[in-house]
């Protein structure tokens, strides 16, 4: 078996063969993700920009090439559908139109229409799981995600409530991917 | 830019830089729409309609202004607030300026429409596009009289309104299928380019998104 | 009949960039201060977001954001041999209207004046003699030196969180910044911006021919930051929306995102928009009110112990012209000083056209990216073999594509059909810009006074602007737009085109926002509407804060003074005047 059909049945094991995650395990899909996108998060596990004891240490063996090539395979993956937990008003507000008190802009500013991804470097966020979302958005406010060069997600994370980034996850969280999806 | 072509993989890629390639895949664009006006009648949307073509025409770089939906924008725009004179400093008396006092004429921008519209040739729609363009180079430098409005004046206008149209949101009913912005490769209303501006020289061609963009896809 | 309201400590007239720094700055030494915005409550949340706020449409070409001309607008004239005629549709210049005024809808290009700007008239004779200023110059001095604004410069750029690199730190000279700067007590608060290509190019070309290029300050954020009012901006993502737009991303600085969410919670402080000031009242040489229609029609006063005059700038002149103080300029006789020295700016451009491997992506700009030199500012050349006075910077400042304004096209293409659809789409991706932005040298033909026959909405005389280029800045517009060709050509480009300013003034044009003048600071009664802590001479308790206050235009954009002299005045009233209210100078 070649190198990186090893790395691709290593991912397929939490994320599967078609990158449609496993929520229910905590295991993100990635299918549909902007190949750039993933490629980075690889990088980032691999020189400490992102933490995870089970992603960090497959992806500092991965070389660069290898990186790319998987980012590309479950790039060109079709986006999964989601379960649909129960979202908040406050999330939507968040999402849609930001809060001015708290001096954050509306996810949909960079994040694109329903939360689903400007290629090439902003991921989707709908149909991830909201408890991701939240964790994902804790670590950009601790600091122990970097993988945003601009500053601009630990600056948002920093100024949501606790609260808030429940709500906002949940909403991403309660959206349905697929034909129907922001209806 | 090569033309619009729905079976054509869209590829933005950084020259040098692997793995900033991504496969955006368009979808199909949607039947041209049919005009319904709310402003002109049937003879004023022939002219608009062929004048616009002229103006800027189905080529083989792509769609025209028609095929862009150009006449349903400009009917929108004058049959709503803009027509009827909005931002338009409308206290008289009226005179004659110079070209470096601008628009002074007492006509909102649909009584110009209307007013000129009037003075058209009806034969206009059915000329051969030669003519066509001889006609309207006619409006454009001359001072012909059209139902009171020079018609240099109304061809500097429509010229306008027609590159709003082609360029504008869709959501204002033209630029359909966002043609104008495929065609120069802009990318619309979504915008960070934070990543991207020090990539010198960076082939930028994911599909535009409109204001209006859907969920999951565009419109 | 108006009603009479409660006297408070101080009125400001406009809540923009100078009404909220005062309001801040008053407040703060305890003041009660009611603040009068004519247009609406606008707030970086919900009113900038997106998608809907990058609509070009609706933003860039009807501009929703600027002064209403339905209701108000100016009247224009080249000289007065001319029936000046109303401006129905405001397309030369761009005044904003609502809370955060201009500050709100800028690029964010952040200057310092020059000491060479300050005294231009004593240091030209100085340097060049008597003579050598056109005898139509009424240029003058401010009455202030570079070392006197240099703290309320300090004050404005860490409030604002401007990017750039310092040039000249204390008298030490800084390669990399702007070496022809006067000294500056410390480095800008952020690192400049990203540089895009057009700009890298322009660096090299410029270097090449042995100019000093340097990024151009900016108040789009290079980075998170957090001003000393503890208010946080994020970081600009070059969205390319910027000038005539809001900013989503709390990445422009403006009133919005430096100083309200302080002031609108400070107690002594009032706002009221949707409040149209009708004229200042006094009695003798003291103001005693405001008068103003508000949102609902009803005409109120608001009286006040001290009034700032701090609207856009040609608005400032018209309201001391509709309140009768200070005696309006007289072209004929050079008598008068409400409405003289009006000046503008002198801009203009040169395209380098591409092949198509070079992608420019016009797109991916912020409102004050870019890389200019300074070599050719103010009077940082030597004038004396040129016969002309003024300079101005030449960079490539892009900040947007908006396709509807932006589709560059060579000369000779036509207007509209096949040829121009194919030239469109062949150079939108594959044209550089390059802007000289330069001085407007202030001369007794151009001024501002009441209109005879147009009026507004509320039945008062519109503000008339006469306004020709003088022959000294189309000479030096020639020079100028010279030497950014000369760089454009050592850019790469396969055609260069260049258009240098020429007369007449065209005010359907969009040249820039940078209307100078009308109430000028000075130290003399007889030519200056203000003293050098720009309060009136006439009335003591009034003091007029803006561009209005500039004798003459400079190089650089405007708004960088015109928040020192915001903070320089309010020092001035804070720390003098409220311990001994009467005239300052």
């Amino acid at each position: 078996m070649s190198g990186i059909a090893a790395a691709l049945l290593l991912c397929a094991g939490c994320h599967g063969m078609s990158g449609e995650g496993r929520l229910e395990a905590g295991y993100p899909p990635i299918a549909g993700q902007p190949p750039a996108y993933l490629e980075r998060q690889l990088e980032a596990y691999a020189d400490g920009r992102r933490e995870s004891a089970v992603m960090s240490p497959l992806a500092k063996r991965l070389a660069a090439e290898e990186r790319a090539q998987l980012a590309a395979h479950f790039a060109s993956q079709k986006k999964p559908g989601a379960p649909v937990p129960a979202g908040s008003e406050r999330g939507r507000i968040l999402a849609t139109l930001g809060d001015n008190a708290l001096r954050v802009q509306a996810c949909q500013n960079c994040h694109g229409p329903g939360g689903t991804a400007i290629p090439p470097f902003t991921p989707y966020l709908a149909g991830l799981h909201p408890d991701y979302l939240r964790r994902e958005l804790l670590a950009f406010r601790s600091g122990a995600r970097r993988t945003d060069p601009s500053g601009q997600m630990s600056f948002i994370a920093q100024h949501l409530t606790a609260e808030d980034i429940a709500a906002v996850a949940a909403h991403y969280g309660a959206r349905l991917e697929g034909d129907r999806a922001g209806h | 830019m090569k033309p619009h072509d729905p079976s054509r993989r869209r590829l933005f890629k950084a020259a040098g830089a692997t793995g900033l390639a991504v496969a955006v895949p368009l979808p199909a664009p949607a039947q041209a729409p049919t005009p319904t006006y709310a402003f002109f009648n049937a003879r004023e949307a022939a002219f608009i309609e062929a004048a616009v073509a002229r103006l800027i025409p189905k080529d083989e770089l792509g769609p025209g202004a028609l095929e862009a939906g150009v006449p349903q924008f400009i009917d929108r725009q004058l049959a709503g607030a803009w027509g009827a004179g909005e931002r338009l400093y409308r206290s008289g008396p009226w005179r004659q300026g110079t070209p470096s006092q601008g628009y002074q004429l007492p006509f909102t921008p649909a009584e110009l429409f209307r007013n000129a519209l009037r003075g058209i040739d009806p034969g206009f729609a059915k000329m051969p596009p030669e003519k066509q363009d001889e006609y309207l180079k006619t409006l454009e430098k001359e001072k012909r009289d059209l139902g009171g409005v020079p018609s240099d004046a109304f061809f500097e206008a429509l010229l306008e309104a027609t590159v709003e149209g082609f360029f504008a949101d869709p959501v204002y009913g033209g630029n359909h299928d966002m043609a104008g912005w495929k065609l120069i490769g802009f990318p619309g209303a979504y915008a960070n380019y934070y990543e991207l501006v020090d990539r010198h020289n960076v082939r930028f061609s994911a599909p535009p998104m409109s204001l209006g963009a859907h969920p999951m896809g565009t419109k | 009949m108006a009603t009479r309201l409660k006297e408070t400590d101080a009125v400001l007239l406009g809540v923009g960039l100078v009404g909220s720094i005062l309001g801040r700055e008053l407040t703060r030494a305890g003041l009660n201060v009611v603040g009068l915005e004519r247009g609406g409550p606008r707030h970086t949340v919900p009113d900038f977001q997106g998608p809907q706020i990058h609509d070009e449409l609706r933003y860039a070409v009807r501009k929703h954001l600027i002064q209403d001309t339905a209701r108000e607008t100016f009247t224009f004239r080249n000289h007065a041999g001319q029936v000046a005629l109303p401006l129905r549709r405001l397309e030369g210049f761009l005044p904003g209207t609502g809370l955060g005024g201009s500050a709100v809808h800028w690029n964010g290009q952040t200057w310092r004046f020059q000491e060479s700007d300050y005294r231009m008239r004593s240091l030209m004779v100085e340097r060049y003699g008597e003579k050598f200023l056109p005898a139509d110059a009424t240029v003058q001095d401010w009455g202030v030196t570079s070392k006197d604004l240099e703290p309320a410069y300090d004050r404005f750029e860490y409030l604002l969180g401007i990017c750039g690199k310092a040039g000249n730190l204390g008298g030490n000279k800084v390669a990399g910044g702007n070496v022809f700067e006067d000294a500056r007590a410390r480095e800008y608060p952020n690192p400049p911006m990203k540089e895009p290509y057009g700009s890298a190019m322009f660096r090299k070309a410029a270097e090449g021919l042995g100019y000093h290029p340097f990024p151009s300050p900016s108040a789009n954020m290079s980075r998170p930051y957090t001003n000393p009012e503890g208010i946080s901006l994020n970081t600009c993502t070059f969205c390319g929306f910027c000038e005539r737009f809001g900013c989503e991303h709390f990445a422009k600085s403006s009133p919005q995102t430096v100083l309200l969410p302080v002031l609108l919670k400070e107690p002594r402080f009032e706002l009221r928009t949707g409040c149209h000031v009708l004229r200042i009242n006094r009695s003798g040489d003291r103001a005693t009110s405001v008068t103003y229609v508000d949102a609902q029609g009803r005409e109120l006063e608001q009286p006040a112990r001290l009034v700032v005059l701090g609207a856009y700038a040609l608005n400032n002149v018209r309201l001391m012209l509709l309140s009768r103080i200070g005696a309006p300029y007289d072209p004929a006789t050079g008598k008068g000083v409400v409405g003289r020295n009006y000046a503008y700016q002198t801009t203009s451009g040169v395209q380098v056209f591409y092949d198509e491997s070079v992608n420019i992506n016009p797109f991916m700009r912020s409102g004050a990216n870019g890389v200019v030199i300074a070599d050719f500012v103010s009077d940082n050349f030597d004038h004396g073999p040129l016969g002309f006075a003024g300079g101005g910077y030449i960079g490539e400042v892009m900040s947007h594509g908006r396709p509807i304004e932006h589709h560059p096209t060579p000369p000779g293409t036509p207007a509209w059909g096949s040829a121009w659809k194919k030239a469109v789409a062949r150079h939108y991706n594959h044209t550089a810009a390059i802007n000289v932005h330069a001085s407007s040298l202030a001369v007794r033909q151009n001024h501002l006074d009441l209109d005879p026959t147009y009026r507004d909405a509320w039945g008062q005389p519109l503000l008339r602007i006469t306004f020709e280029f003088p022959e000294n800045d189309i000479r030096m517009s020639a020079y100028l737009t010279a030497k950014a060709e000369e760089i454009a050509n050592a850019m790469g480009g396969k055609q260069v085109a260049a258009s240098p300013r020429e007369r007449p003034y065209n005010a359907t044009v969009y040249q820039s926002t940078h209307n100078t003048g009308g109430t000028i600071m000075g130290t003399d009664p007889s030519t200056s509407v203000v003293n050098r802590y720009l309060q009136s001479w006439d009335v003591p308790n009034l003091f007029v804060i803006g561009a209005s206050n500039f004798p003459q235009n400079a190089s650089y954009n405007p708004t960088g003074p015109v928040g020192a002299l915001a903070f320089w005045a309010a020092d001035a009233i804070v720390n003098r005047y409220l311990k001994s209210p009467g005239p300052l100078a």
